[in-house]
């Protein structure tokens, strides 16, 4: 995975200023995007491509917070995210029920239900986000991970059909 | 570009269904090119007349009648296209397409075969004559758009077309995305901007944030087979209706009879923009004479189900664009079909804004293409154009589901590597399919192609490390590129591209993928339930075998295991048998103290997550 931070020349922060970001992306997006080597060699402006890929790719990564908070962790302890995978059976179980009820609901449940997980969801980004700023990937790690599980509860139950 | 040649005109091309044009950048702005007569247009028609030479543009429509099976038009919706899906078209095509190679649709002419990109190139060329007229010097490289739905093979195709037609393609740019050039170049329009482009065969809609120079696709969603030639056949299914009634019975009809009713219904068409009623002596030849009188309200009925279409595709790109109705600063109206009032009232209705009238919908692509082309020719660094990739790219995995790799509306150009091994030792080669889609299931996307990995140093099975890159670029194509991670050296890769998924597959997958969304969620749970199935029992044994259970735990866990393992074995076995013999297992396994395997069940359950 490259990391999105060192291509976007930023210090791996959670609280990015989306305004620097943009203009950071759009500088770089001038600088490599290939349409501004037509006429070069084919190497040249293959590798231009790539620049910009990774270009646009991190920006797209680092836009996200929960991506972004997955890409500090990283740098913060590598390897945390596929370490922390397993999560407790008891989470699982409960995780499991959130969905079975997120299936089952009634459309009269539906605006509680949303309020309720959509704040579950708030939080996880709350902790996780303290937990980054204290320096502690592992622990932010098994947040994210536990965090999916509300993230698509809340997907899911906007968006039965998209996916 | 070396510094001593003089920079190189390059111009921009509109290649449409129905019409098609050139223009140029110059100091003052961005102008159509215009032959002798003072036209811009140049109708996308190619006639082959049994004596003399080809005709193309105005000349060969003029021949249309007369010539009626050696007059080919809208060839786009040809282009890049697998046969399977076009069997509709065909028979509504006063020319003849039979299949030729690989099931690839060819025009023929006599005992001559013409490829769409052969028909699609005499159009270009002609384009190219005009322009190099106008500009009184030779012209050889263009920016040349496509509908912004267009796939990959079609995006190849138009590109092979140029080729064909000696023409250096710079760049493909998107129809939506080169009239937001033409429309926002000034400064005077920044903000949010929605383009809705119905042309004679497709349609596009693209939402755009303009700001200081940058055009940023948002995105995108579409349909490479809907447009004006449609609505005509619904004016045609009319006429024929008509034909039917009068000859008490289905009728046979000649190319001249199809021919002469295509033409017909299109002049109703434009008619009924202005008109609320229109009628109109139809002379079929040999299938008789009809007379046929239609209002704009009948014709609107008719083309409504058309219509509502594309207000879905507007709806779905403001929601991919993650904005609501009222963060959109502008509507610009693009292509021919936009005159028809009841697109407008449409358009109107969903935006809840009158779209812009200052842009000419004839001109504003190649506008916007020529703007483009002086990007790529190197004399203007003002311009960003940042486009997207309109639907998603994935690969097959395990039981025929497709795992994304590129989601939609992603920024191009955009990468991917992953990784492959192999499965067998001493495997020298690995197939990888790529769909383009958005369901679940392989047999509801297109397939882009076949990519073989060859040249795989002999190991033991699962140890090569394949990192397989996959690019898309600035003209939305994809490349892509293989290295074995332990020997660094690039591995030789054979590409087989296949066109065996068509365009209306991949309009139908996106129109059944609403539909179809709890069927495909039923059918992925399947799979992934056989999938969490079969790494349990695999989990399970491996966790026996290193456990010290009592015998009788073991062997109730074995029973249990051989059930299982004997349900995935047949392919008939129902969900619920399978899901029953899971939940048996894991609660056994979940009652058992022994972390050894509660801890590989563990692994089994979040592995899929």
């Amino acid at each position: 995975m490259t990391d999105a931070f060192a291509v976007l020349g930023l210090d791996p922060a959670m609280n990015l200023c989306p305004v620097e970001l943009e203009t950071r992306y759009l500088e770089l997006s001038r600088e490599f995007h290939p349409d501004f080597a037509s006429g070069e060699s084919a190497d040249t402006q293959a590798e231009r491509i790539r620049r910009s890929a990774d270009v646009n790719d991190a920006y797209r990564a680092l836009r996200n917070p929960w991506v972004r908070a997955e890409r500090v962790a990283e740098v913060l302890d590598p390897g945390c995210m596929e370490r922390t995978k397993a999560l407790p059976p008891m989470f699982l179980m409960e995780a499991m029920e959130l969905a079975e009820e997120v299936a089952g609901r009634s459309d009269d449940a539906r605006p509680a239900l949303h309020a309720k997980i959509e704040a579950d969801v708030n939080d996880y980004l709350a902790r996780i986000t303290q937990a980054l700023e204290e320096s502690r990937g592992a622990d932010a790690a098994v947040l994210l991970h536990e965090s999916r599980y509300f993230r698509k509860a809340l997907h899911d139950l906007d968006d039965p059909e998209d996916f | 570009m070396s510094s001593d040649s003089e920079p190189q005109t390059v111009v921009g091309i509109d290649l449409g269904t129905t019409n098609s044009l050139a223009a140029i950048a110059t100091p003052n702005g961005a102008r159509v090119l215009r032959d002798r007569d003072g036209e811009a247009l140049i109708p996308s028609v190619v006639c082959f007349p049994e004596d003399g030479d080809v005709l193309v543009g105005r000349d060969a429509r003029a021949r249309a009648l007369e010539l009626p099976s050696r007059t080919i038009h809208s060839i786009k919706r040809l282009v890049g296209r697998g046969g399977d899906d076009l069997d509709a078209d065909m028979a509504q095509l006063p020319y003849r397409v039979k299949m030729g190679d690989r099931g690839l649709p060819r025009v023929r002419i006599d005992d001559e075969e013409y490829s769409p990109e052969e028909i699609s190139a005499r159009v270009l060329e002609k384009v190219k004559s005009v322009a190099s007229e106008a500009l009184s010097r030779d012209v050889t490289r263009a920016v040349i758009t496509v509908p912004a739905y267009f796939d990959d093979a079609q995006r190849q195709a138009t590109k092979h077309a140029a080729e064909i037609a000696g023409l250096e393609c710079l760049r493909i740019v998107n129809e939506p995305t080169a009239a937001s050039l033409a429309y926002g170049i000034d400064g005077s329009n920044d903000g949010t901007v929605l383009v809705y482009d119905l042309g004679g065969g497709t349609f596009d809609v693209s939402i755009l944030k303009i700001h200081e120079g940058v055009f940023r696709v948002l995105a995108t969603a579409g349909d490479t087979h809907l447009g004006g030639d449609d609505f005509d056949r619904c004016i045609a299914d009319k006429i024929t209706a008509l034909l039917e009634e009068k000859a008490d019975g289905v009728q046979e009809l000649d190319a001249y009879a199809l021919q002469a009713i295509r033409r017909s219904a299109e002049s109703l068409k434009m008619q009924l923009s202005d008109a609320d009623a229109a009628t109109l002596a139809i002379d079929l030849g040999d299938a008789g004479e009809v007379e046929l009188s239609i209002t704009r309200d009948e014709f609107e009925a008719e083309i409504l189900p058309l219509v509502e279409r594309t207000i879905q595709c507007c709806k779905r790109a403001i929601k991919d664009a993650e904005l609501t109705v009222t963060d959109i600063d502008d509507v610009v109206l693009v292509g021919g079909s936009t005159r028809v009032p009841l697109v407008r009232k449409a358009i109107e209705a969903v935006t809840k804004q009158a779209p812009r009238t200052d842009v000419d919908p004839d001109l504003a692509v190649a506008l916007g293409a020529a703007l483009q082309a002086q990007v790529l020719a190197g004399t203007d660094k003002s311009l960003l154009l940042l486009d997207v990739i309109p639907l998603s790219l994935g690969l097959e995995t395990m039981g025929g589901v497709v795992s994304k790799l590129i989601l939609r509306n992603a920024t191009i150009p955009t990468s991917v590597t992953e990784e492959f091994s192999t499965q067998v030792e001493n495997q020298s080669a690995v197939d990888i399919n790529i769909y383009q889609g958005e369901r679940e299931k392989t047999e509801d996307c297109r397939k882009l192609g076949a990519f073989k990995l060859r040249g795989i140093p002999p190991m033991p099975a699962g140890l090569p490390r394949i990192a397989v890159t996959f690019t898309i670029d600035a003209d939305g194509v994809l490349r892509v590129s293989a290295k074995e991670q332990r020997t660094g050296e690039e591995a030789g890769i054979q590409v087989v591209p296949s066109f065996g998924l068509t365009e209306s597959e991949v309009k139908r997958m996106m129109d059944e993928s609403i539909e179809h969304a709890f069927e495909d969620m039923a059918a992925r749970e399947g799979v992934e339930l056989r999938n969490k199935a079969r790494a349990m029992v695999d989990g399970t044994k491996k966790a026996l075998a290193m456990a010290d259970l009592p015998p009788d735990q073991t062997y109730s866990i074995k029973k249990l295991t051989k059930t299982l393992g004997k349900l995935l074995d047949d392919d008939g076995s129902s969900m619920d048998d399978i899901r029953n013999a899971v939940d048996e297992l894991s609660s056994l396994t979940g009652q058992i103290a022994d972390d050894v395997i509660s801890s590989a069940v563990r692994k089994s359950l979040t592995d899929e997550s």
